[in-house]
């Protein structure tokens, strides 16, 4: 059960200090920033702010680097929408449905639904995460080796399923990137695969594997044409059209 | 009497599709890549412990690359024909460019690479402005190499000591 002492003071706390959230723009649009540029993270941000945030009071610096993260969640969408970079592994389906939109000269509405889908998922996943976290972190605490095995199988399968021209090819996609993450250290301290390379010892790093699969294969592709949208009229970002998209 | 005549297309419900090499060749490597990674890691350990995904996992793989190459060599003849694009000099400029540009880094620094590979790019790409040519590439390396040495504190060579 939620404690409601501690939700109400929680509540008291952030209603009753309207400076706290002058840091929340700033927050959103670094954050924001930040994740629009592919190879980026989170953590970066946060340690790149790390000598203004140790200066700052409690409230407002949980809030700003929680702004920071929220604005994250839809800054990598905007390289996924208009060069089909994902800015991190959440925006990959991003890529499926924006960048086509973005071909077809409507990357504005591309950028409010992906805007709309950040907002309203972040805000529900939110609330939901405030009452349920009680009984889903009991059924959490369960899962054991076999519930992880079972999960990992269903992603690859769902893998298989995604792009829909071979099941075959999708499963392979799938097995290949199994044995690409067993790369380094395994858990009884054998060594596989790093070709002598220490940087391998940890496995492959997510960023460097994101940009070589991701934005490298875009930057070739995106070297064949001139320019991302065909139509000069529809080059131009509106805001009007982002809104449109938004609703 | 013609001189030519065209060869007989055969029954009309059937289309010849050429395998798609380029799909078998980054099967084999796949392949290849696999085998080599499982006898690797059997030589670090040949115990159940250390297989026991990358053993079922990799005869997966070879199971599946089986069957990837029969659909190959052997197309759907009621599948549409794929026209395989063929790289242009700008993606294959490209890619060279990006491949020098990992391989000088440590050597001539990293802001000396990133200045000669966006420059490269950007000639590469058509753009004969010798103010964007030269002035862009200078700020963009600049600040990146400023970015990463003094805000992030990355240790990178660099040729201008910043």
């Amino acid at each position: 059960m939620i404690d409601s002492v501690a939700l109400a003071s929680a509540v008291h706390l952030l209603l009753h200090s309207w400076t706290s959230w002058l840091v929340v723009v700033p927050g959103l649009l670094i954050g924001l920033l930040f994740h629009a540029i592919p190879g980026l993270t989170t953590s970066m941000a946060i340690a790149l702010m790390l000598p203004i945030i140790p200066g700052m009071e409690f409230l407002p610096a949980l809030v700003f680097m929680t702004a920071m993260y929220t604005g994250s969640l839809f800054g990598v969408a905007i390289p996924a929408v208009l060069l089909n970079i994902p800015g991190s592994p959440a925006a990959v389906a991003t890529t499926f449905d924006g960048f086509p939109m973005a071909q077809a000269g409507r990357h504005s509405e591309a950028l409010g639904h992906a805007l709309a889908a950040s907002v309203f998922g972040q805000a529900v996943s939110y609330l939901i995460l405030l009452v349920l976290v009680d009984p889903v972190a009991r059924v959490a605490i369960k899962l054991g080796p076999p519930e992880m095995a079972v999960v990992a199988l269903w992603g690859l399968t769902l893998i298989a399923s995604l792009r829909g021209r071979s099941f075959a090819r999708g499963l392979l996609a799938g097995a290949l990137g199994l044995l690409l993450g067993t790369i380094g250290f395994s858990a009884r301290g054998t060594i596989r695969g790093t070709m002598g390379i220490d940087v391998l010892l940890d496995g492959i790093p997510v960023v460097p594997a994101l940009i070589g699969l991701f934005a490298a294969a875009e930057l070739f592709n995106l070297c064949r044409s001139d320019f991302v949208v065909a139509d000069l009229k529809s080059r131009s970002v509106s805001l009007r059209r982002i809104l449109t998209g938004f609703r | 009497m013609p001189l030519y005549s065209a060869p007989d297309p055969g029954p009309a419900n059937i289309r010849r599709l050429k395998p798609a090499w380029s799909d078998a060749i980054f099967l084999g490597a796949v392949v290849s890549w696999s085998g080599w990674y499982l006898q690797n890691a059997w030589r670090a350990s040949p115990t159940v412990e250390n297989m026991l995904l990358i053993g079922p996992v990799a005869i997966l793989i070879f199971a599946l690359a089986a069957v990837i190459l029969w659909q190959i060599l052997r197309p759907s003849r009621t599948a549409p024909a794929r026209q395989p694009e063929r790289p242009s000099l700008r993606v294959i400029g490209s890619m060279g460019l990006l491949g020098l540009y990992v391989l000088a880094m440590n050597r001539i620094g990293f802001d000396l690479a990133t200045f000669l590979y966006v420059a490269g790019s950007l000639v590469l790409l058509g753009e004969r402005r010798p103010f964007v040519v030269l002035l862009l590439p200078l700020g963009f390396a600049l600040a990146v190499t400023w970015g990463l040495t003094r805000l992030a504190s990355m240790p990178i060579p660099t040729l201008t000591g910043l």
